[in-house]
C-alpha cells in the first residue's frame, strides 16, 4: 500500500539541520536518503543533523540500512545525529531489528 | 530531355540472389505494418515536388508488391506480375518511363495498357547498405512527363530518406532484441546464483517434517532472502535470514552468512553464541559496513513425542509456534541486527513443542504483505495459523502462500519445521 514518492526537505536554523522525511522509505527510494546528508554535510558550519520521520508511510529494512548509513556519515564528520520517530510504523521498525538505542533521539 | 535508358534491365537476378533480397525484406519486418507518419509525409512531399498525382514506398514481396505508404492511390497492394516497382528493383538507380504508352519496356504492361492508364513511372530502388534492394520510392502520373536530371537526384535524395526511416526502424527493433536479451541473461544469472545460495534439497532428519518457500519480488535481482537447514548430532538447526539489500553484493554477503553459520553449527554452541560469532565475521569482514542482516536461528532437538527447540533472533521477526492445538505463540528475545557493528550480545530462548506442533520461521517480507509490522498483522498472521493448526508442513506453507499478494515489495521466506 504505497503513498507514493519519498520526499526530503532540509531545513537549518542555528547550525542544526533539520530533514523532514516525507513517503515511503524502501529498496527504490532509500538509497536518497544517505544522499541527502552527505549533501547537507557538505555544506559549512552544519553541527547536527535531525531526521524527522514523522510523515514516513512505510519504511521496510532498505529505510533502516538507509538510517544506519545516515548515522555513519555524521559520525565520521564529528556531527551529532538524532531521530525524531512518534509511536508507529517506523518506531516499532527500529525496536524489531533491535536497533532503537542504536540512535539519539531528539 | 531524352529518355533515360541508362536503367535498360540487366540481367535476371538468380533464385537465390532473390532469396537473399526477400531474407533483407523479412528481416526489416515492414510487411503489413499499419501506416506511419514519417513514410506518409515522405509521399505527400513526393506529390508536392514532382506536381504528380500519385507517389508511393513500395515494397517487393514474393509475389505481391506492398505498399508502405500510397499518397493519391486507395490501393494498398498490387500482385507483383505487372507491378512496375519489381522492375525498377532490378536497377542499380533510378528507373524512369517518361511515357509508358510508347516505351518497349511497358507499352503492353496491364497497367499501362489497362484501364488504370499509366503513362509516367519513375523509380528510385530501397537499397539496403548490404545492397538488396527492398522495394521504391515511386512516382505516377497519367500523363506523360519528362524528369530532369536534377529531379532525378530530388527523387533519389527522398529515397534516401526513405531508407534512413527504415533503417532507424531496424535498429531500434535490435535495440530492443538486445534489451531483451541482457534482461533474460540478468535472470538467468540471477536464478543461478539463488539457487546456490538455498539448499538444493532439504535433509531428512527424523521425527521432523520441512516445507519451504521463497517468493522472489523482482525476477532479475538476486533476493535476500535465505534459508537452510542444517543436520546436528542431536537434529538439525533451522535457519532463516534476510540480508539488507539486493543484487551481487547482497548475494556475497548471503553466502558468508551461510556458510559461517553451518561452520559454527559445528560446535556445540547455542544459537546465541553462533549468531554472537557470524555477527563479529561479517562485522569485521566488510570494514566499511554497508551490509547487515537479520535472521533466526533455531536449534532443533527431537525427543519421545516432541522436541526440545533453542531460538535466537539478531533483528528479525520472532517465529511463531503453531501448537497442533491452535493456540499460537512467539518465540525469541529481540537482539540487534546482524553484521553492523561487532560486539553485539544475543539472547537464547528455549522452549518445548510437542508432536503435531509447528514452528514457523519468516521474513519481513511476510509482515509486509499482510500490512505492517504491528499488532494487528501479528493477529491476522495468529488466525491464520489458527486456521491450520494439526495441518502438514506443505499445508502450513500453502496457507501462509495465500497472504502473499502481487505487488511485492520485498522477496518473503518461510520455512515450516512440523514435529512428526
Amino acid at each position: 500500500v504505497s503513498d507514493g514518492e519519498l520526499s526530503l526537505d532540509a531545513t537549518t536554523a542555528d547550525s542544526i539541520c533539520r530533514v523532514a522525511v516525507a513517503g515511503d522509505v524502501d529498496l527504490l527510494t532509500a538509497p536518497r536518503l544517505p544522499e541527502e546528508i552527505a549533501a547537507v554535510l557538505s555544506k559549512n558550519g552544519i553541527q547536527g543533523v535531525v531526521l524527522d520521520l514523522a510523515d514516513v508511510s512505510f519504511m521496510d529494512s532498505s529505510g533502516l540500512r538507509a538510517l544506519l548509513q545516515a548515522q555513519e556519515l555524521t559520525k565520521e564528520r564529528g556531527t551529532t545525529f538524532a531521530l525524531s520517530v512518534p509511536p508507529g510504523q517506523v518506531a516499532r521498525l527500529l525496536e524489531l531489528a533491535g536497533v532503537a538505542d542504536w540512535f539519539d533521539y531528539e | 530531355v531524352s529518355t533515360d535508358l541508362r536503367s535498360t534491365a540487366t540481367s535476371a537476378q538468380s533464385a537465390s540472389d532473390e532469396a537473399q533480397r526477400l531474407a533483407a525484406v523479412r528481416r526489416y519486418d515492414v510487411l503489413d505494418t499499419p501506416p506511419d507518419g514519417a513514410f506518409e509525409r515522405i509521399t505527400s512531399l513526393a506529390a508536392t515536388l514532382f506536381k504528380v498525382p500519385i507517389a508511393i514506398v513500395s515494397i517487393v514481396d514474393t509475389d505481391r508488391i506492398w505498399f508502405k505508404s500510397h499518397h493519391g492511390l486507395d490501393v494498398e497492394q498490387i500482385d507483383r506480375a505487372p507491378g512496375l516497382c519489381a522492375s525498377a528493383i532490378l536497377q542499380d538507380g533510378p528507373w524512369v518511363v517518361e511515357d509508358a504508352a510508347v516505351d518497349p519496356r511497358t507499352l503492353t504492361n496491364p497497367l499501362v495498357a489497362g484501364d488504370f492508364g499509366l503513362r509516367f513511372y519513375a523509380g528510385v530502388p530501397l537499397q539496403t547498405n548490404d545492397g538488396f534492394n527492398l522495394g521504391t520510392l515511386c512516382i505516377i502520373d497519367k500523363e506523360p512527363r519528362e524528369l530532369a536530371a536534377r529531379e532525378v537526384e530530388m527523387l533519389e535524395d527522398l529515397a534516401g530518406v526513405v531508407m534512413d526511416e527504415l533503417e532507424l526502424r531496424l535498429s531500434a527493433r535490435r535495440s530492443v532484441a538486445l534489451e531483451a536479451e541482457s534482461r533474460q541473461m540478468a535472470e538467468d544469472l540471477a536464478r543461478t546464483l539463488q539457487d546456490s545460495l538455498l539448499p538444493l534439497e532439504l535433509p531428512a532428519v527424523r521425527g521432523l517434517e520441512f516445507a519451504t518457500r521463497y517468493h522472489v519480488a523482482f525476477r532479475d535481482r538476486v533476493g535476500g532472502d535465505f534459508y537452510d537447514v542444517i543436520p546436528t548430532d542431536a537434529g538439525c538447526a533451522v535457519v532463516i535470514g534476510d540480508v539488507c539489500g539486493k543484487g551481487a553484493k547482497a548475494a556475497a554477503l548471503t553466502g558468508t552468512a551461510r556458510w559461517t553459520v553451518r561452520t559454527a553449527s559445528l560446535n556445540a554452541w547455542t544459537p546465541a553464541k553462533i549468531l554472537a560469532r557470524l555477527n563479529d565475521v561479517i562485522a569485521r569482514a566488510y570494514e566499511n559496513p554497508e551490509r547487515y542482516l537479520t535472521i533466526a536461528f533455531a536449534d532443533i532437538r527431537p525427543r519421545e513425542a516432541g522436541a526440545d527447540i533453542i531460538v535466537s533472533l539478531g533483528g528479525h521477526p520472532h517465529p511463531v509456534i503453531l501448537r497442533h492445538t491452535g493456540a499460537v505463540e512467539r518465540i525469541g528475545v529481540t537482539a540487534p541486527i546482524v553484521g553492523w557493528k561487532s560486539g553485539v550480545s544475543f539472547t537464547d530462548a528455549s522452549a518445548r513443542l510437542n508432536s503435531g506442533d509447528v514452528l514457523v520461521l519468516f521474513t519481513d517480507g511476510l509482515q509486509d504483505s499482510i500490512g505492517g509490522r504491528d499488532a494487528a498483522s501479528d493477529a491476522v498472521l495468529h488466525e491464520v495459523l489458527g486456521s491450520v493448526a494439526g495441518g502438514t508442513a506443505e499445508e502450513v506453507a500453502d496457507r501462509l502462500d495465500q497472504l502473499i499478494g502481487d505487488d511485492m515489495r520485498d522477496d518473503v521466506a518461510f520455512l515450516i519445521v512440523r514435529i512428526a
